[in-house]
């Protein structure tokens, strides 16, 4: 413990900026790493990916499940600055939609590289289908897209209007991104707020039914018990919100000040994040409570693989341990108080949900479902058994690094958060 | 497609290509308004379909050969590539061994009423002949040291420069005086005829063939019981079938067995399967008997007791067609079913019950095949097998064992000229006439003992190996190596690299069924033949396998007695004949000609589904048949016309006569054909005989424990079975066969496996006194809990690069091995440990 | 109306000995890995009866379906080769699949063989949850196809199959194909489209399933088994186990046998309702 205190002060002082430089070069480095997944998968499609015919989706799903999940928490963080009015809120609020904005980028780059024809996503658009609900959820994320952007950029204009005179290559980025807009009048600065908070009324709704909506997307699977539960969408929206929130307390110590000027927002979040968290491992205790009592064979046989499966670590170590019990302690203790530790709590619970999206994909699938299956036939594409393979694993990296160098930039180049009253 | 159409002769094209395709488009369109997944048109590919679809191209009826079954098929090949093959449903082979059954709604547009049926292996030829891994060239090798591990560094030559090279090899051995010095092995159907002529004409005593490694044991058994080689069961009429070690829906010898098999059960008959491990034949029975190896006859003798003692025996039966019943019964006396559960592991009930429900249910069939009889004393067990049939009267009556009435292509004698009669006259290398009831096909297993030991009665100098993997058949693959490196050439011809190719001097592409000829006289019990003819030209513009023959024959100038150069001049049409094929269309002509069906090549090809099929029908009880009067006056009786046992022959016996029958009762019958013209439970004949290892034949079904017995350091059986989805060690570089069985486990019992610490999955190291091998473990209650076993034909060092390193061989762990009555190959008595890797 | 339970038609049926009665009802339960009251026995002479009346107002002219019998079935997987031969499917891609499932308990782990092909179910899970419609349930005679150029190849609807009947086409190939032999230039003649296999071209990373072999009907939508036009895992079948038709013809084959055996459907507590039937 006392080796991740020492690091954790470490960051005291100029800890803003070497936590930046950190960044800088987790996000660069996952993107060299990931440079090798993105030539496979252009180059070879899904020949090297290891899912096959029985577990079907694999870790890009899980990815992308969890970055809709981030995207989603982050904005309804947002939202408690413009739509409930916390001001405390508000010195995050341009980070928190950021964040949403670009883990929703990630989200989709997930599963676009997981199509097996990528180059075909706009049929969702041309031939839509009302019953699936993947086609909702498309839909309702497109909406919520356009939400996301529209109100990106009224939170921005009024900086970016005064910003785009200057002549610099800031200022040129400013004016064009400003699309012509030139009124920096007070009046035109209330209209947008108005507006904002307008869209981020709507973008609640909206945000809550499409994770809603992914959850729907595994919970309406009735060929999979581990999936047809009615608590998946509440399941989905709730770790949402805590993953979001997560991502934004350490989002937030890092790029608005976190530790210093910001450090009670921080506190504030933890609370936040922490109540969810407990919240959410109640949904999940009587989601494996039902399940074992209820005793149906395929249900239980999905939970099982997790909590005694090969990969029973994901669950145990990644899942229980790092994503769940270690950041309920330090956020129930006096640490909870401390920016530092609260940051770090953040961390482990935004990495450690990851974990939970990998159990939820995978477990759902990895459970035959006429026994004996994967004994049929000699193929390793009729396999219960998955593990990502290195290309998965890398393009996975690639858009994780992505992630950090798209929000680096946006924190470099956007203008920033203004001290609010 | 082909629809068979008499008035064109041959086949009929559909001409719905157009049509169709049209439709194609329409026919999925439709506005449905609803909510859900809209239903839409998906448009067809019109030029593709006329280019590709059923309806373009030839369908070619021909014979499948990717085992030993020779499956009537329909190959459709466009544009020159093989698309699809599927069943030929004219020929019998695919359906039923009876008429009755296959005439039974045939129509002679579409075949059979239900249609015919081709097993996996069938239906996957496709990859076999498009496999990457095909020998495409001949090959020379230029490592003069051999071995598994000795690289042949093969040169790529052309064929006139192998054909060249290799005649001048046997030229020599011929202009030496030493013709006999070739060994010549092939397998047992297919070109055999012209293999064996050239073996003739050259002068060599020493052609052998596969079935030595196959069925020679069961050849004897019912040889010696009731005179024919080959019985086969009449499954379909038969209300109860006991099998011994027959896995006939699995090991599909001829893909008619799974149907009428499955379908004698539908009609209410009982199937009970005697055999160590749960084979997928006894999956579907009614009760699987495990048994020990090797302790079939002990079984067999203790029903005999049972139904004896019961008097339940067909006494008119015996009475009238049978000899030696009084001594047999004297020796089963004490063979009780108690005596006998000590030996075989089955308990005395089972066997008191199975033997008085087999002879009390009408009809009922007992059938064996290569489960007892590769084992050291499978020829008298399965002897004693076969009297079981004969004490319920279970020959050639409906639903029994019935004698085939298998008239095909013929095949025509060649007179050899001087030259090589001279050294044909040499005893056999394998010193075949000691064996007592050896088979034509030789005794491999002698031959490599003696080429081993340089012993023998001369040293062997080239061998010659067509469409055999001698070294993986086993048994003893290792100590087959080496004696086959003795040798001072080694010809083999293979389409695949095979282990046993790896040893050669020169290797020569072979051809794939699909691209060559054989004629078919099929296992149906009335006579039956099916046409193979090439598909589509050979791949590699390869020779096949007779025209290499052929083209070896005329560049030695080899000569019948009458100095007609045999190659070169058609034996129907007496006229030279420069092309290889059209040579050996006139040579396949002349068997048809002078064989059952009568009619020539170009006549059989028109026939519906190029089949020919004997209108006459499958007929029982012949062994009661007079001989007609007109046979009876050119006829030889060896002996008195009025004595009872004389042997009646079409020739005299130095003109190489048939026997046609016996005089039975004062009367000429057909009878059976043993020494007394009737089945034998004892004979005296034998016991003057000497088997060959110079110990005396028992003149009774004596039950010997099998030689090679378990003990403290080896204490488990292994055996060994085929299943539908491989043939022999030939198809496991096939693609498609792969994906259904990509590897053999280890079949373990659990209370074996628990005892050794052994899971489901592991790795163990399976041990006998001669090697080792490396085998996953599948642990099942599907084996006795004495045995382990595994699928026979993985393993492979060569073959493919499928192939390599896939699943487990077994054949280091044996040695040589044979029968010493028939000269059968033991592939199945070996003795292990098992140790977790 | 009161469905009668497995028990019931078991009991009904003289040529099930008790001992195969319970082998079989242990087997469904494990097969289908719920309770054996889910697997239910279909009354076929009635139901069939009223759907053909029910039909005679649509589109629907014909119901294509399977009755697989259990007992015929040797296991010997002719008809999962025989299938990619017809369709060329690529290694990983089976439409059809032989189990050969231990009877449970058993001391002597007895195999029962089932080969599986896509149920083509009345009310087909997969179909729904298809974001582009590529995949429906045609009207006219039931079966369930996939438009390999509108699929996206997301496999949501591998997902809500409960029969594992839709594989993933990655781009694999056998030596064959993938080593250039004169076999490569063979095309798919699946839905009449004869696609060549190329690489990242449709079927590649699309989904694909058994289809009844539907590029064999004739313009009126018709099979014909003495033309050859007929399912090739059926027209090979060693066993003569899978029976093919019309369900709504009470002429075929299929309706004879569902009105003379007994039948059931897996998962039948799903409410897909399989058009492919087992024999026990
Ligand atoms: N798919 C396929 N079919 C084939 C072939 C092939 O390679 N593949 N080969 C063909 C040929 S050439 C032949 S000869 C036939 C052979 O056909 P089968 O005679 O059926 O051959 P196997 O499967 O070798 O052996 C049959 C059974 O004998 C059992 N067995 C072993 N030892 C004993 C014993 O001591 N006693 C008893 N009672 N049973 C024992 C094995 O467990 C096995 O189930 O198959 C033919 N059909
Ligand atoms: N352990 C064990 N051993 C056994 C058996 C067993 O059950 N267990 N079974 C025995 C039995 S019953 C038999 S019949 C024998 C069979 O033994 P073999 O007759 O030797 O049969 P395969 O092992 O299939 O080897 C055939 C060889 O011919 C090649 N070949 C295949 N098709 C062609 C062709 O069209 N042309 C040419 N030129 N070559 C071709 C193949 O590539 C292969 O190398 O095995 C016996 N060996
Ligand atoms: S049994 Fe199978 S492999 Fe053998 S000839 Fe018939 S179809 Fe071909
Ligand atoms: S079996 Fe599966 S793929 Fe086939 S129709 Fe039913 S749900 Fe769809
Ligand atoms: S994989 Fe294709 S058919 Fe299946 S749901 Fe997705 S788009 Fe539809
Ligand atoms: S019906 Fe056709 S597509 Fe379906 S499994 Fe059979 S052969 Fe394959
Ligand atoms: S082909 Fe017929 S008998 Fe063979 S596995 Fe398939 S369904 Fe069963
Ligand atoms: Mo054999």
């Amino acid at each position: 413990m006392t080796g991740i205190t020492n690091t954790v002060k470490s960051f005291e002082g100029s800890e803003a900026s070497a936590l930046k430089r950190l960044f800088w070069m987790t996000g660069i480095a996952l993107m060299l790493l990931g440079s090798y997944g993105l030539y496979d998968r252009m180059a070879h499609g899904h020949i090297h990916a290891n899912y096959g015919s029985i577990v079907t989706w694999g870790l890009w799903v899980a990815a992308y499940i969890y970055f809709i999940g981030l995207s989603a928490g982050a904005f309804l963080v947002s939202s408690l600055a413009y739509v409930f009015n916390m001001h405390q809120f508000e010195r995050i609020g341009r980070l928190a939609v950021l964040t949403a904005l670009v883990t929703l980028l990630l989200a989709l780059l997930s599963i676009f590289f997981d199509l097996g024809h990528m180059g075909r996503s706009w049929h969702v658009m041309a031939f839509p289908n009302f019953r699936s609900p993947m086609a909702w959820m498309i839909w309702l994320y497109s909406a919520y897209m356009v939400l996301l952007i529209v109100e990106m950029w009224l939170l921005l204009r009024h900086d970016l209007v005064s910003g785009s005179s200057e002549p610099t290559l800031r200022g040129r980025l400013y004016r064009l991104l400003s699309l012509g807009s030139r009124d920096t009048s007070a009046k035109s600065a209330a209209r947008d707020r108005r507006i904002v908070r307008v869209l981020a009324t709507v973008g609640v709704p909206l945000a809550v039914m499409f994770n809603g909506g992914v959850g729907a997307l595994f919970g309406s699977v009735a060929a999979r018990p581990h999936w047809h539960s009615g608590l998946f969408p509440i399941l989905f929206l709730l770790s949402a919100l805590v993953s979001g929130g997560a991502l934004l307390t350490l989002a937030a110590t890092v790029f608005q000040d976190g530790l210093t000027r910001n450090r009670d927002t921080v506190v504030v979040l933890g609370r936040l994040v922490l109540a969810l968290l407990l919240l959410d491992v109640l949904i999940q205790v009587s989601e494996f409570l039902i399940a074992f009592r209820g005793g149906i064979p395929g249900h239980v046989a999905g939970l099982q693989l997790v909590i005694s499966g090969p990969y029973w670590w994901v669950f145990w170590l990644w899942q229980v341990a790092i994503g769940t019990a270690i950041p309920l302690l330090i956020l129930l203790l006096p640490t909870g108080k401390d920016a530092r530790w609260v940051a770090f709590a953040g961390l482990l619970i935004a990495a450690g949900l990851f974990g939970l999206r990998l159990n939820i994909v995978i477990p759902g699938l990895a459970v035959e479902e006429i026994r004996g299956l994967g004994e049929a036939i000699g193929s390793m594409r009729v396999n219960a058994h998955y593990f990502p393979s290195l290309g998965e694993w890398s393009l996975t990296a690639l858009i994780v690094g992505l992630g950090l160098v798209l929000f680096g930039l946006g924190e470099l180049f956007l203008p920033r958060q203004k001290e609010v009253a | 497609m082909y629809v068979y159409d008499s008035k064109v002769g041959r086949r009929r094209f559909i001409q719905v290509a157009a049509g169709a395709a049209a439709a194609a488009g329409a026919a999925a369109l439709s506005g449905c308004a609803s909510v859900g997944s809209k239903e839409h048109a998906i448009a067809a590919n019109e030029q593709g379909l006329a280019e590709w679809g059923r309806e373009a191209g030839e369908w070619i009826p021909s014979c499948c050969n990717m085992c030993g079954g020779q499956s009537g098929i329909l190959v459709h090949v466009v544009n020159g590539v093989v698309e699809k093959i599927e069943p030929n449903n004219w020929n019998p082979n695919n359906y039923s061994n009876i008429s009755t059954d296959f005439f039974q709604g045939y129509t002679e547009e579409y075949g059979t009423a239900e249609g015919g049926c081709i097993c996996p292996k069938g239906n996957a030829g496709i990859m076999q002949l498009y496999d990457p891994d095909r020998v495409k060239s001949p090959m020379k090798r230029t490592n003069p040291r051999k071995g598994r591990s000795e690289d042949p560094r093969w040169q790529t030559i052309t064929w006139e420069q192998a054909i060249e090279e290799i005649a001048a090899k046997l030229k020599a051995l011929r202009d030496a005086g030493e013709a006999h010095k070739l060994l010549w092995w092939s397998e047992d159907h297919s070109f055999t005829h012209i293999q064996a002529d050239f073996c003739t004409l050259f002068g060599s005593p020493n052609y052998s063939m596969h079935s030595n490694l196959c069925d020679v044991s069961r050849k004897a058994s019912f040889k010696m019981a009731m005179g024919d080689e080959r019985p086969l069961a009449d499954f379909i009429q038969s209300k109860y079938i006991l099998l011994f070690g027959w896995n006939p829906t699995s090991a599909i010898k001829w893909v008619y067995l799974p149907r009428i098999l499955t379908r004698a059960i539908e009609r209410g008959a009982r199937l009970v399967v005697v055999d160590p491990y749960l084979s997928d034949t006894a999956a579907k029975g009614h009760e699987w008997v495990p048994i020990r190896p090797g302790t079939d006859g002990a079984m067999a003798l203790a029903m005999a007791h049972v139904i004896i003692k019961e008097g339940l025996q067909d006494k008119e039966f015996i009475e009238r067609w049978t000899v030696g019943f009084d001594r047999f019964a004297e020796y089963v006396a004490d063979k009780t079913p108690a005596w006998a559960s000590e030996i075989t592991g089955v308990p005395t009930e089972t066997i008191s019950r199975i033997a008085i429900e087999f002879a009390t249910t009408k009809p009922a069939v007992v059938d064996t095949w290569s489960g007892p009889g590769q084992h050291s004393n499978g020829v008298q067990g399965g002897r004693a097998i076969a009297l079981l049939a004969a004490l319920t009267g279970g020959y050639d009556r409906p639903g029994t064992l019935l004698i085939p009435d298998k008239r095909g292509n013929k095949h025509v004698e060649v007179e050899p000229d001087k030259t090589a009669s001279q050294t044909l006259s040499q005893e056999r290398y394998d010193g075949l006439s000691d064996f007592p009831f050896g088979h034509k096909s030789g005794v491999y297993g002698r031959m490599w003992e003696r080429l081993l030991e340089g012993k023998g009665p001369y040293q062997p100098k080239v061998g010659m190996c067509i469409f055999q993997n001698l070294v993986m058949s086993g048994p003893g693959c290792a100590k087959v190596e080496e004696a086959l490196a003795k040798l001072e050439m080694l010809v083999v011809v293979d389409t695949m690299e095979s282990e046993t190719a790896w040893l050669a001097d020169y290797l020569l592409p072979g051809t794939v069924y699909l691209e060559r000829y054989d004629l078919n006289s099929h296992w149906v019990t009335w006579p039956a033949l099916g046409l193979r003819q090439p598909v589509v030209k050979p791949l590699f513009g390869q020779l096949a396998e007779y025209e290499f023959v052929a083209a070896l024959g005329r560049k030695l100038g080899l000569k019948t007695a009458d100095g007609t150069p045999f190659f070169e001049v058609g034996p129907l049409s007496r006229k030279p004949i420069e092309n290889l094929t059209a040579w050996y269309e006139d040579y396949l002509s002349n068997e048809l000609v002078n064989g059952a069906p009568k009619i020539t090549l170009d006549e059989l090809k028109k026939l519906p589904g190029a089949v020919w099929v004997d209108k006459g029908g499958t007929r029982y009880e012949k062994y009661a048949d007079p001989i007609p009067l007109e046979k009876l006056k050119t006829a030889f009786i060896d002996g008195d016309l009025q004595r009872d046992g004389s042997a009646i022959y079409d020739k005299p016996k130095s003109e190489h006569g048939k026997r046609i029958g016996t005089v039975i009762g004062g009367r000429a019958v057909r009878g059976f054909f043993t020494p007394s013209g009737k089945i034998e439970f004892y004979s005296p004949k034998m016991a003057s005989m000497k088997d060959a290892m110079g110990e005396p034949v028992d003149p009774l079904p004596v039950y010997k424990p099998r030689v090679w017995q378990p003990d403290q350091e080896y204490p488990l059986f292994l055996i060994n079975w085929k299943e539908a989805s491989h043939t022999h060690t030939r198809t496991q570089n096939n693609a498609w066969l792969n994906d259904i069985k990509p590897e053999n486990p280890l079949v373990i019992h659990p209370a074996t496996a628990q005892r050794l610490g052994i899971s489901d999955g592991d790795m163990v190291w399976v041990e006998s006194r001669y090697g080792k091998t490396k085998a996953k473990a599948k642990v099942t209650a599907r084996i006795h809990p004495e045995v382990v076993g595994a699928q026979h034909g993985f393993g492979h060092w060569k073959l493919g690069r499928r192939a390599v390193g896939r699943g487990a061989g077994f054949g280091d762990l044996n040695t040589i091995a044979y029968d010493p009555l028939s000269g059968q190959g033991l592939h199945k008595e070996v003795c292990v440990r098992l140790r977790k890797a | 109306m009161n469905r009668p339970t497995v028990e019931d038609q078991l009991e009904r049926d003289p040529s099930l000995s008790p001992m195969e009665r319970r082998e079989m009802l242990a087997l469904l339960g494990k097969w289908v890995g719920a309770a054996v009251a889910g697997a239910g026995v279909f009354r076929a002479g009635e139901a069939l009866a009223q759907q053909s009346e029910a039909a005679a107002g649509t589109k629907r002219k014909r119901r294509y379906g399977m009755v697989i019998d259990t007992r015929r079935c040797v296991g010997c997987r002719a008809c999962v080769i025989a299938c990619k031969a017809e369709n060329k499917t690529p290694p990983g891609v089976y439409y059809t699949v032989v189990f050969d499932h231990v009877i449970e308990p058993r001391i002597d782990d007895k195999p029962l063989f089932m080969t599986k092909p896509c149920f083509h179910c009345e009310h087909p899970p997969c179909v729904d949850v298809c974001p582009v419609s590529a995949t429906f349930k045609r009207e006219q005679d039931g079966i369930v196809v996939v438009d390999y150029d509108r699929c996206i190849g997301c496999r949501y609807c591998m997902t809500a199959c409960p029969y594992s009947a839709r594989w993933f086409d990655f781009d694999e190939n056998y030596a064959p194909v993938e080593e250039n032999t004169a076999y490569a230039s063979v095309p798919s003649p699946e839905y009449r489209q004869f696609r060549r296999r190329a690489k990242g071209r449709s079927p590649v990373g699309n989904v694909r399933k058994c289809h009844f072999c539907l590029h064999l009907q004739d313009e009126n939508g018709e099979y014909n088994k003495a033309e050859g036009r007929w399912p090739a895992c059926a027209k090979t079948c060693t066993g003569h186990a899978i029976h093919f038709g019309d369900l709504l013809d009470p002429a075929s084959d299929v309706h004879r046998l569902l009105r003379e055996r007994v039948a059931v459907r897996l998962k039948e507590e799903l409410g897909t309702e399989p058009n492919v039937f087992y024999l026990l």
